[in-house]
């Protein structure tokens, strides 16, 4: 007899009140690891990192497993994180420093973003800029647009529509930037990255 | 607890295991699902025969081979208005190619210029970036270009860019009968880039490059291929197929119409063509072209120098003239004797000729028949004229034996033929009264000839001497002596009965002298020897040689004309500015190196060339402009932004002597850095990540490959542990854009990959092994699961 047959058999009869009981605990005890599995997996996806860069004085709390890259060859960052497994767009978190006099607020900062953003961003294309706060700290915030193409001309990657915002304060006569692309039709999805990221960072 | 009650909680307890298993599982790695594809990897039949692996990465060569298209604007359309080949030689973008392709010129007028990208190797280009010359030598027809925007006008950080790229290879190890594989673009950016194999059956030479001027392959290759690599069997880049558009009476033989340039609705003569050259038979060696690699990849590029007042412009139609033949060439590019016929064997032959109101850029050709019939290998198709306004020129070609005929050499300028000279090979040996292996020198004290070379330095005696034989006692002969290609009167010529009773020696008492003292410029000698029968003279030797600066050195014999070298930051008025050194700190943006000169010529042809530690990066033949002497001429070198630490060297040729002994100077350590020249020598790494439930590609996945040695548990998430990383295509196909550095069979190097996508569980694999007998590419597959 197999053994499913023998399922249906023990079916068709009443169980025995401990026996009940026993199947009952067995399938909680199921759903209960089912759900710590779960647990245990959102806490992963959600779980952060504390990334310290102490020669610009900058810390904050990134997403674990994100890949970090604080050495960029061309300078233009300090340091970026990078969601490794997202699709079409890498999600990621940067963070740059630039110089600033002494009379420089964060909106001259945001006019310097939007003249190179064209030269460097293909069909990059400007939402919205407003004002805000960064904790104490007046900021100016300014999200866009641009298609993101693959720089190896060997890959046939379609190009990925990108929602990008930008995030300035100014710390004495620096400017820092803090920056979160994201393609746009995760973008809302995956804000939260940034968010969390703002309520945490220290500079 | 009977049977079935304990069977149920155990399966339920399984279930409930597998179900936090699925939980955790994103943590974890699962590294049986990479697995390098059937095509690639170690190479075991190979490994275990010891041989080295010959690889020639056809594929690699493909993809690094590009289409170059000079373009212009007409009524505000793009039209393309030349086009030709060229290959990419670093990863940032550096492409090498005929200059004629890319210079601004009377068949190609254009303001820009497209480079367009093999993606896939069977099909034809597409246009992708933008190119700026950065370095070219119109002489050697070799120019070198830097991607520097997309099509749509963004700037490219040369440091984003990872092209695929070969490396240059030892020309100088070219052997005849060795197979070259000519890769390049056969049409008019409709057809695939196409290899073709070629024999390397000759090689010619030429004034001021030397031997091995030229590689000369058959079958021909088509035309548009000029620009693009020819390749040894180790797929290392030694030459350059080079033609320019054929002429005829200065209009190009071959041009197509394609586009309506006028703007006349139909396609006629008066829109603008593309020219087509002729089939290619002449590869320029790799050799001249690795300085000029070298100088665009170190940034460096010949700065700003003493200007002089130019040499007027002259209408005079170009010339060709005095052809004769020499069976050998000296250090100096002179004859080494000339020739009426040569005997059976011969293995090289010198074509000599004079020239005068040449322009550089100017085309010329020699063709060459032999019993009447075309012979290209011993021809020199259309290339482009880099010797200045006159001189003396040759070409020359050496191959394992000259066949036996009647040979008709015949030079053409701008597609007009100019002169020609018949030419007997075959029989014995000629027992004809010859002169040979002319050199020059001045007179001791006890009247001897001293010295031995073709820069002589100002005084009251010039000697000469010869090699002879098959002279007979009281045969007649004579000789004349020129300046700037003016005969010299008095004891300058004369006519003179041979009294030597041996048939063969060296002649020494050949002299002209001056009470004033002979003055700087270009000198030449013409020796004859009359024929007893004909009483006709023939031309038995000549040779140039200039005469400057003072004498000096051992015997007085040695030409003192450059002096007080001086290293400066800067110049201002022809002034050393800033410090003047041999020993820079690190970071200075340019050099400039002063001198003094004395009794040169203006017009004198010199050369001068740049080395960094050793290697010779910038060369550049030249006349001679400024005053006979003076103080402060300088020559600059310039960085982009700075120059590179490292010993920078500068020397100073004429007729073949180097007029100039250590003069150097060090920017910081005094030694380029070791990573100054990427290697194309390592792995490259593609693969394919697929999707296990629809076995279709993943699009998006990241492909990270951490530095040898260091395992994924050991992985921190930064990208300072990272070798290189990509991302797969819309196919999941993915092609890392750095090499993987290879081990040995005994020491391999390792390497750890992950491979990540949202919506699947990683993979990672550690220990994939990179041996010299792995075969490149190295092609993964990777399968991921749904998360």
């Amino acid at each position: 007899m197999r053994a499913f047959d023998r399922f249906d058999e023990l079916d068709q009869q009443s169980l025995p009140q401990g026996t009940q009981v026993n199947s009952l605990l067995a399938i909680a005890t199921v759903l209960a690891m089912l759900g710590l599995g779960v647990v245990i997996r959102n806490n992963t996806l959600a779980a952060t990192t504390v990334y310290e860069d102490r020669i610009n004085g900058v810390t904050a709390q990134l997403p674990a497993n994100w890949l970090i890259d604080a050495e960029p060859e061309d300078q233009t960052y300090i340091f970026r994180a990078t969601d490794t497994g997202g699709i079409p767009f890498k999600t990621y978190i940067q963070v740059s420093i630039v110089t600033v006099g002494a009379d420089a607020n964060p909106r001259n900062v945001i006019d310097a973003l939007n003249v190179l953003g064209p030269a460097r961003l293909s069909i990059y294309h400007v939402v919205s800029i407003e004002e805000t706060r960064l904790g104490d700290d007046v900021a100016t915030r300014i999200t866009y647009f641009y298609v993101d193409t693959e720089e190896n001309p060997f890959l046939e990657t379609e190009p990925t529509v990108v929602e990008g915002v930008d995030l300035v304060v100014i710390r004495r006569n620096q400017a820092l930037i803090f920056t979160f692309r994201d393609a746009a039709a995760t973008f809302e999805e995956n804000e939260f990255y940034f968010r969390n990221f703002l309520e945490t960072v220290e500079y | 607890m009977n049977k079935q009650r304990l069977l149920r909680i155990w399966i339920v307890a399984v279930l409930g295991l597998f179900a936090t298993g699925l939980g955790l599982i994103t943590l974890a790695p699962i590294p049986e699902q990479i697995g390098q594809a059937q095509d690639g990897g170690a190479d075991e039949d190979e490994a275990e025969s010891g041989d080295p692996l010959v690889v020639l990465n056809e594929n690699n060569i493909k993809q690094a081979t590009v289409l170059i298209m000079q373009v212009s604007d007409e009524s505000g359309d793009p039209v393309i208005r030349c086009v030709g080949s060229g290959t990419v030689v670093t990863a940032d973008g550096l492409i090498l190619t005929n200059a004629h392709l890319v210079v601004d010129n009377q068949d190609c007028q254009a303001d820009r210029i497209v480079i367009a990208l093999t993606v896939r190797v069977d099909e034809p280009p597409i246009p992708t970036y933008v190119a700026e010359v950065t370095e070219i030598s119109r002489g050697y027809d070799i120019a070198i270009l830097r991607i520097s925007n997309y099509l749509d006008g963004r700037q490219i950080d040369p440091r984003t860019l990872q092209l695929p790229f070969v490396e240059l290879g030892n020309s100088n190890q070219v052997q005849l009968d060795d197979t070259l594989v000519v890769f390049g673009y056969p049409g008019i950016a409709n057809e695939p880039v196409q290899a073709q194999l070629t024999v390397l059956n000759g090689l010619t030479s030429e004034a001021q490059v030397g031997e091995r001027a030229w590689l000369r392959v058959t079958p021909s290759i088509p035309g548009l291929m000029s620009g693009g690599g020819a390749y040894n069997r180790n797929g290392e880049l030694v030459g350059i197929p080079t033609v320019v558009p054929a002429r005829v009476a200065g209009t190009v033989v071959d041009c197509r119409q394609v586009y309506d340039t006028d703007g006349s609705g139909q396609i006629d003569n008066n829109d603008a063509c593309i020219p087509i050259a002729g089939p290619i038979t002449a590869l320029r060696p790799s050799r001249l072209a690795r300085g000029l690699v070298q100088a665009a990849a170190l940034g460096i590029q010949p700065g700003a120098a003493r200007t002089s007042a130019e040499s007027a412009l002259f209408e005079e139609q170009a010339v060709f003239s005095n052809l004769f033949i020499s069976t050998a060439i000296n250090e100096a590019g002179m004859p080494a004797n000339i020739v009426p016929a040569a005997p059976t064997g011969t293995s090289n032959l010198y074509l000599f000729f004079d020239y005068a109101n040449m322009r550089d850029g100017m085309i010329y050709e020699l063709r060459t028949t032999i019993d009447g019939r075309p012979s290209p290998i011993f021809s020199l198709p259309p290339v482009t004229w880099n010797g200045g306004q006159e001189g003396l020129w040759y070409i020359g070609t050496s191959v394992p034996q000259w066949p036996a005929g009647r040979y008709e050499f015949t030079l053409f300028i701008e597609g007009r033929q100019i002169d020609s000279l018949q030419f007997d090979v075959g029989g014995g040996p000629p027992g004809v009264p010859a002169f040979s292996d002319l050199v020059f020198g001045v007179e001791n004290a006890t009247g001897e000839l001293v010295g031995a070379n073709y820069v002589i330095p100002e005084g009251n005696i010039i000697r000469a001497k010869f090699n002879y034989r098959n002279m007979q006692p009281g045969s007649t002969w004579r000789y004349q002596w020129y300046l700037d290609g003016a005969p010299l009167g008095g004891d300058a010529a004369g006519t003179l009965t041979w009294e030597g009773t041996e048939p063969q020696g060296t002649y020494e008492d050949l002299a002209i002298r001056s009470e004033d003292g002979f003055v700087s410029g270009r000198y030449r000698l013409e020796l004859f020897i009359q024929n007893s029968e004909t009483e006709a003279f023939r031309l038995a030797a000549l040779s140039d040689f200039t005469v400057a600066g003072g004498a000096g050195g051992a015997n007085d014999a040695e030409a003192q004309i450059f002096s007080n070298f001086r290293f400066a930051q800067n110049e201002r008025a022809n002034v050393p500015l800033g410090i003047v050194s041999e020993g820079f700190s690190p970071g200075v943006p340019g050099l400039y190196v002063f001198f003094d000169w004395r009794q040169i010529s203006p017009g004198t042809p010199w050369t001068w060339r740049w080395l960094v530690d050793g290697d010779v990066l910038i060369e550049e033949n030249s006349r001679w402009t400024a005053e006979g002497s003076g103080q402060n001429y300088f020559l600059s070198l310039q960085g982009d932004p700075f120059l590179l630490d490292g010993t920078y060297s500068l020397e100073i040729e004429i007729n073949g002597i180097i007029l100039t002994e250590d003069v150097s100077a060090e920017v910081g350590q005094g030694q380029l850095p070791i990573e100054a020249f990427a290697s194309a020598e390592g792995i490259q790494m593609v693969g394919n990540v697929t999707d296990a439930e629809t076995n279709t590609g993943v699009s998006g996945a990241m492909v990270i490959v951490l530095d040898p040695e260091l395992s994924v548990e050991d992985f921190e998430w930064r990208v300072s542990q990272v070798r290189a990383m990509a991302q797969t295509d819309r196919e999941g196909f993915f092609q890392l854009p750095a090499l993987l550095q290879r081990g040995t069979l005994e020491e391999p190097v390792l390497y750890s990959i992950l491979i990540f996508a949202d919506g699947y569980y990683p993979v990672s694999q550690d220990g994939i092994a990179v041996t010299d007998r792995t075969r490149s590419p190295l092609a993964l597959e990777a399968i991921l699961n749904r998360d």
